[in-house]
């Protein structure tokens, strides 16, 4: 394992048919980084973290997801790893508390409890750990599906369009809760995305997919200062989406 | 194993908080209750009629014969739970296991649940010993009911009591495959009707459609636990259906079977006895293959 890169990916790909829904992709990503995966719909991000997840078998290459194969040690990758689908949804008849801990025993953590209420706590939802999810409002779903990816401690976190349905204040304070949660226990995020003022105000790095091939991957900072003349990155993107940027 | 525990665990405590599955559990167990006092209220007539019958013969200065009921075995009673299991404990089993199937889709908690180092085996595991522990515990309220009920009724010795659970064990086998039928259905149909559809049209085939054609058309073949009173097999047309079916009416194998514990069906043949019994853990062993091959076939991101 290159102690460097939490991501490593090699040539991965995953084809339907005739079509590449991922082709050839190559990239890395540094351990405590913020990474933001941009694209537009159906580019493939999706399936690129279903793969990366271990929850998609790709149809050739690999990759390393905390020093481990996501082929060959599925069962290791899964336990360094937190993940957060779109549309976070848990089982509405039980409790929050209930949910996290099915989700935490089944992470490997026998007892529960105490990190549980720390996590909530953490995310300032421990009010609503006896509330069934079905009555939570979309808002503090999110919060509690951030807290069953998180109650494991794993090294990379994986955001499916984590701000998908979220007001402005969910947006601002989930974003507030990523920032803290990288800053503090130095865990690496990986996240697909749409909202663009949202990679700016976290991302250090990005990545732009496009047809299922990575048209671009720099940190944030070399992108921008790459595309001086963009005044924002909603440009740079649309600059590299509609291919006037050759890699 | 851990995980699979955690995942039964987790699947009882659900089961038990459905809606559909305590309604029917509720009507099954007062059918169960039921149950004895309709066989006792029907042996009890027919005793009766015995009675007053030997009675007006004494009068007519004739001798009564021995009644012919006398030694009616006392879990004759409960031969109308025999029936339940197959209409509603098949019913019930098919609502547990479609529940279970569908659980995670519902919840949209698929993907989050495979992203945990949770492998398939382990969940199919989990599932089955999550499904296996509630129907389980559903056959053993019943017994404890039927037992409860029986003993209020008639004297019951230690045998019955031994036959009796042998009874509600055999059917925790015959509902297991319904159970686990329901079960593969709901992870491999994406539609959630065609899902509950396709278990249902497996239990009215089983339960109505292959005993009426198994008993050669015998019309209360699939409701009645005893023979047909003729010989309806001198056909050789239907002597030629009945020997094709029968080796696949599933029910009628787990009714005979069934009737043999409780001591009802005491002049069914040895040779007929095994078939039955092979021929209803087959069943169950066949769902269970089908089960694995479903959750390995299970698409992990489609929900």
């Amino acid at each position: 394992m290159n102690p460097q890169f939490i991501i490593d990916v090699r040539s991965l790909s995953k084809k339907y048919g005739d079509h590449f829904a991922v082709d050839s992709l190559n990239l890395k990503v540094a351990e405590g980084e913020i990474f933001g995966f941009l694209g537009h719909n159906g580019a493939g991000k999706t399936t690129t973290v279903n793969m990366l997840t271990t929850l998609l078998q790709p149809t050739s290459g690999s990759a390393l997801v905390a020093g481990f194969d996501i082929l060959r040690e599925g069962v290791e990758v899964r336990k360094r790893i937190g993940y957060l689908p779109e549309n976070v949804q848990l089982y509405d008849s039980m409790s929050a508390f209930e949910n996290l801990e099915y989700f935490a025993k089944l992470s490997g953590i026998s007892k529960p409890g105490e990190r549980i209420l720390q996590v909530l706590d953490f995310l300032d939802a421990a009010g609503y750990r006896d509330k069934k999810m079905g009555t939570l409002s979309k808002g503090m779903r999110q919060r509690i599906g951030i807290a069953q990816a998180i109650l494991h401690e794993p090294k990379v976190l994986f955001l499916d369009e984590p701000t998908s349905g979220l007001d402005p204040f969910g947006v601002k304070q989930l974003r507030g809760t990523l920032l803290r949660l990288n800053k503090e226990s130095g865990m690496t995020i990986f996240m697909n995305t749409h909202l663009l003022s949202e990679v700016t105000k976290m991302c250090s790095t990005i990545g732009v997919l496009s047809h299922g091939k990575l048209i671009h991957a720099d940190s944030l900072a070399n992108t921008m200062r790459r595309f001086n003349d963009e005044s924002s990155l909603e440009q740079v993107y649309l600059t590299i989406e509609e291919g006037r940027y050759e890699k | 194993m851990k995980n699979s525990v955690t995942i039964a665990r987790h699947e009882i405590q659900s089961l038990f908080r459905e809606r559909t599955f305590i309604l029917l559990l509720a009507v099954f167990a007062a059918m169960t209750l039921a149950s004895a006092y309709i066989g006792w209220s029907s042996q009890h007539t027919i005793d009766q009629v015995y009675i007053a019958a030997a009675e007006q013969m004494r009068q007519s200065g004739k001798v009564a014969p021995p009644s012919p009921f006398a030694d009616y075995p006392h879990l004759a009673l409960l031969k109308n739970m025999m029936i339940y299991i197959t209409l509603i404990g098949g019913l019930l089993a098919i609502s547990t296991g479609y529940a279970a199937g569908m659980r995670e889709r519902k919840a949209g908690v698929v993907k989050l649940l495979f992203s945990r180092p949770v492998g398939k085996e382990e969940f199919l595991l989990g599932k089955l010993l999550g499904i296996a522990f509630v129907l389980a515990a559903v056959m053993f309220l019943d017994a404890a009911i039927s037992l409860v009920s029986s003993a209020a009724l008639v004297s019951l010795n230690v045998q019955d009591i031994i036959r009796l659970f042998s009874f509600y064990g055999f059917s925790w086998v015959y509902l297991l495959g319904f159970a686990l039928l329901g079960f593969s259905s709901a992870l491999v149909k994406d539609d959630e009707v065609v899902a509950l559809l396709i278990p249902i049209i497996f239990w009215v085939a089983i339960t109505f459609v292959l005993p009426e054609l198994a008993s050669a058309l015998y019309p209360t073949g699939s409701l009645n636990p005893t023979l047909p009173q003729t010989d309806i097999l001198q056909s050789p047309t239907l002597q030629t259906i009945h020997g094709a079916v029968y080796p696949f009416s599933i029910s009628e194998h787990y009714k005979e079977t069934a009737a043999t514990i409780l001591n009802i069906n005491a002049d069914a043949p040895v040779h007929s006895g095994i078939l039955n019994i092979v021929t209803t853990f087959c069943w169950m062993l066949l769902c269970l293959a089908g089960s694995s091959i479903a959750v390995r076939s299970f698409d992990k991101t489609r929900w």
